[in-house]
């Protein structure tokens, strides 16, 4: 190869080189600042604590509303939404708020490791009834990752 | 120049300018990134989020957002100077709680934007300190 070859295949190795350092550099730093802060976990247990507050007054359990009594937004717990929580009483009823599809999704990953899925916390509490002392099993899931948007 | 000369000086110009730019664009990026803009807003929206879910009535909370006010002074006021947060309007362009989402934005022209679920009415505003005030009320 003549030298005038030589200069060419050089800075094309060049140009590649500077390309490669390039997305390198931009891969890292998108990689670290575009990273996702997980808070479907506190998010669940946020929403379980919450019910276990308002539905449960002196050891009392408070029928009615749940939307009504614990202040949730209906919209929110739409069947496509990101929410889902279900009460389940010693006697077998249960109540269902929010995404119903959650419930396969927590029994899945109960057992196993799946990053899509909702995270879903299951908490018990006792209450009593006609002087009974009944259990309460509440689970609660979330899948609200947040997004981010452009405003303009 | 003759054109000896030019065969061996055009390739090593471009190379060169070439060079600056693609340096240039990468320090931009680097130095765009290091603000942490894009982590602050994401960290403030949720951590109102979970404080929205995990609020009761006649409740006010502080949020210290002095950093992310800074960023926001910075980035689109080219200033230090924080008074704007003291006017509604300045309120609004950087936190915005709406519809059941919290959207903070430092960067003026995109944000993150993060769900809750409580159903209260919310009124917000910053006090001369630069603390997010948020109050909570009953429906």
């Amino acid at each position: 190869m003549n030298r005038r070859g030589e200069r060419k295949v050089l800075s094309i190795w060049l140009y590649a080189m500077l390309a490669a350092v390039g997305l390198a550099v931009i891969i890292a730093v998108g990689a670290f600042h575009g990273a996702d802060v997980d808070a479907r976990e506190y998010e669940a247990e946020v929403l379980s604590e919450r019910l276990l507050d308002c539905l449960i007054e002196n050891g009392f359990f408070i029928d009615g509303d749940i939307y009504e009594i614990c202040s949730l937004n209906r919209e929110v717990f739409g069947e496509e939404g990101k929410y889902y929580s279900q009460i389940i009483f010693s006697s077998g009823e249960r109540i269902e708020v929010g995404n119903p599809s959650f419930r396969t999704d927590c029994e899945i990953a109960r057992d196993s490791e799946a990053d899509k899925y909702p995270k879903c916390i299951w908490k018990e509490e006792t209450y009593v009834s006609n002087g009974f002392v009944e259990k309460l099993t509440i689970l609660s899931a979330s899948n609200n990752f947040g997004r981010k948007v452009s405003l303009q | 120049m003759d054109k000896k000369g030019d065969e061996i000086f055009a390739p090593a110009i471009m190379f060169w300018v070439l060079t600056l730019i693609v340096i240039g664009s990468l320090s931009y990026f680097v130095w765009n990134s290091s603000s942490g803009a894009i982590v602050y807003e994401q960290a403030y929206a949720k951590e109102i989020g979970l404080l929205l879910d995990n609020a009761q009535p006649n409740m006010t909370i502080l949020i210290d957002m002095k950093e992310g006010l800074e960023i926001y002074g910075e980035k689109n006021l080219d200033s230090k100077d924080l008074s704007f947060i003291l006017d509604s309007e300045g309120v609004e362009k950087i936190v915005s709680i709406e519809n059941n989402r919290v959207t903070v934005s430092l960067l003026g022209f995109r944000g993150y934007s993060f769900q809750f679920f409580t159903d209260y009415k919310i009124e917000e505003s910053f006090d001369e300190k630069g603390y997010l005030v948020v109050r909570i009320y009953d429906e």
